[in-house]
């Protein structure tokens, strides 16, 4: 916990060196909320037939869409990313050097985003909650944090497999943008999946967005309990049963590659 | 006597890239690149221990190997009494030195620097603030250490680099040209400093250098490595007899009359000179230790020459090579 915490010290001291930008960060989520309030305003009543298992309010709707997929964004990006800033700066050599492992590396390097994704999504809500029309009077917290914590571990398997391909092809970045764009199109984010055609729909059930979003949804916004979105709590255990061994196997080889080709620390 | 570090015909071959019809159908046909070739070598503990050797060697390949950064593609070694395949054992007993100083965090300090790889090696609180201001002292940074990383120059960064590397107490420190872009008084600062954690602290230094005189004046026994192969292993000075250099004169004299030139020729048939204003400079070779140079002075005193200046040049690491090696280095690598 301790190694973690240093982790989490180091990159909070970075980014805050970084004053202006680390403000602009926080304060883009108030103009995001603003932008989508008129955008609710604009469609009005017209969205609610589709949004009625939501309560029928496309702000709370989007609000949860956007601040919620935020550690989608995260999982798939963050450990790539962190690997590879790592090894274009050279940090990446003398922290391997150090008895810490590779895995325990990546993923402290990656808690610093989760952190300002936590703060981010509450952030939102609290926005949301006070500035404009978002109503979390009847949220059932205990199933929501229980989605969310199936939905970081999910988003983090596919996050480290894209981890574990850019170590060994040194270019990943084409299939993580390629991954969070099906999901921006398909996972329900910013519109129902219902309104989507068949066979997209048929993309939508093969990501854990679209069940991550729909089970937050439902316990924030209309308070369901778990006898209602147990099947999508399923889903996301199906998720974590495959990709998580399946993304500790590969990280384990693109690992073992690395050392064996000598390119561990390459760029 | 205790070994610090020994190797059993330890070799890597770095396979080509391959193309990935070649890959699905196993059609290798090119073995790959040897970068280190069944390497034995024996380093005693408390040990300065040099590897020379021209770019593309294989001396980082080799030291990487030790410090468990890349797998061998055969042989054994052990390194501080653990076999490669404990890399944990390994990392916990070694540190590293590269001559990369991107390798530290620029927005924070020094300190914090090093408070972050403390906690990697499992040093937390008050022992971590202990160990790093005890560091700090050893590399003489102390004043220097809560001013940020961008603002040090590059002696100070080598020096933070050798401070970070010892901040688990390591029994073998790896030095991977560590004077590469010092200045002549940052470098004398990083000798001596050198010389302190061997004699003071007992570790084991393995230095990697690609300067011959770095190398004779701090270790105790050089390697030269040429091509993947240890060719050559010995004290700096006994390898420097063995290969009796050629040292490169150059003489500012009076100008010679035609007959004391004639008679100079005789003895330096590779002797070219050069009038420069009133004065001479005459260009020669000389082993160190064949007389000549002395037979050479006693001549123009003879001829009743005036000599203003005498240059040595020691031999170039390239004619090292090309004595252990047979041939010219083949540079860049």
């Amino acid at each position: 916990m301790r190694r973690l915490y240093a982790f989490l010290s180091r990159d909070f001291r970075i980014e805050s060196s970084y004053r202006f930008a680390f403000l602009l960060n926080f304060s883009g989520i108030l103009l995001s909320a603003i932008t989508f309030f008129f955008i609710s305003e604009l469609i009005g009543e017209a969205a609610s037939p589709y949004l009625s298992e939501f309560n029928g309010d496309y702000f709370s709707f989007v609000i949860i869409g956007i601040a919620f997929s935020g550690y989608f964004g995260v999982g798939l990006n963050s450990f790539a990313r962190t690997l590879r800033e790592a090894q274009t700066t050279g940090t990446l050599e003398a922290m391997i050097m150090s008895p810490t492992s590779v895995s325990s590396i990546i993923v402290g390097s990656a808690l610093w985003s989760y952190v300002l994704t936590t703060i981010r999504v509450f952030l939102y809500l609290l926005i949301g909650v006070v500035l404009f029309t978002l109503n979390l009077d009847q949220a059932n917290y205990a199933a929501a944090l229980v989605t969310l914590i199936l939905a970081i571990v999910a988003f983090a398997s596919i996050g480290i497999i894209a981890a574990a391909v850019i170590m060994v092809v040194k270019r990943g970045e084409p299939l993580t943008i390629l991954f969070g764009t099906v999901a921006n199109l398909v996972g329900g984010i910013y519109y129902p999946v219902e309104i989507l055609p068949e066979w997209l729909q048929i993309i939508s059930r093969l990501i854990p967005v679209t069940y991550a979003l729909r089970a937050m949804r439902m316990a924030l916004l209309t308070g369901a309990s778990w006898s209602v979105i147990w099947p999508d709590l399923l889903a996301l255990l199906l998720f974590i049963i495959v990709l998580v061994p399946l993304s500790l196997f590969a990280f384990r080889y693109a690992v073992e590659r690395a050392r064996r080709e000598g390119t561990l620390a390459h760029f | 006597m205790t070994l610090a570090i020994s190797t059993q015909d330890l070799s890597k071959a770095f396979q080509p890239a391959a193309g990935w019809r070649v890959k699905i159908r196993g059609d290798r046909r090119e073995l790959g690149k040897i970068a280190v070739d069944q390497i034995t070598l024996a380093v005693p503990h408390a040990e300065l221990f040099g590897l020379l050797g021209p770019n593309g060697a294989g001396k980082t390949t080799l030291v990487k190997m030790l410090t468990t950064l890349i797998h061998p593609t055969s042989g054994s070694a052990e390194v501080a009494g653990h076999s490669l395949e404990n890399s944990h054992g390994i990392r916990q007993s070694v540190g590293l030195v590269v001559s990369d100083e991107r390798s530290f965090y620029w927005r924070l300090s020094g300190r914090r620097n090093l408070q972050f790889f403390a906690s990697l090696y499992g040093l937390h609180g008050d022992d971590a603030g202990q160990r790093i201001r005890h560091v700090l002292g050893q590399v003489n940074m102390t004043g220097d250490a809560d001013k940020p990383f961008s603002t040090y120059s590059a002696g100070m960064r080598q020096r933070l680099a050798i401070a970070r590397s010892l901040l688990h107490q390591p029994q073998i420190l790896f030095l991977d040209e560590p004077s590469r872009s010092l200045d002549p008084t940052a470098t004398v600062r990083l000798h001596d400093l050198i010389r302190k954690l061997v004699g003071q602290e007992q570790v084991t230094i393995f230095l990697i250098t690609h300067d011959l005189l770095e190398a004779e004046k701090l270790c105790d026994r050089v390697a030269v490595m040429h091509q993947g192969r240890i060719q050559v292993v010995g004290q700096p000075a006994d390898l420097r007899r063995r290969l009796r250099p050629q040292m490169s004169y150059t003489l500012r004299i009076d100008p010679l009359r035609q007959q004391d030139a004639l008679a100079l020729a005789s003895l330096l048939p590779d002797l070219k000179s050069e009038l420069i204003g009133k004065q001479e400079q005459l260009f020669f070779a000389a082993g160190e230790g064949d007389g000549l140079l002395t037979a050479v002075l006693d001549m123009l005193r003879e001829m009743d020459i005036q000599i203003y200046s005498v240059e040595g040049q020691p031999p170039s690491l390239e004619e090292v090579f090309a004595h252990y090696t047979g041939q010219r280095s083949s540079g860049e690598g």
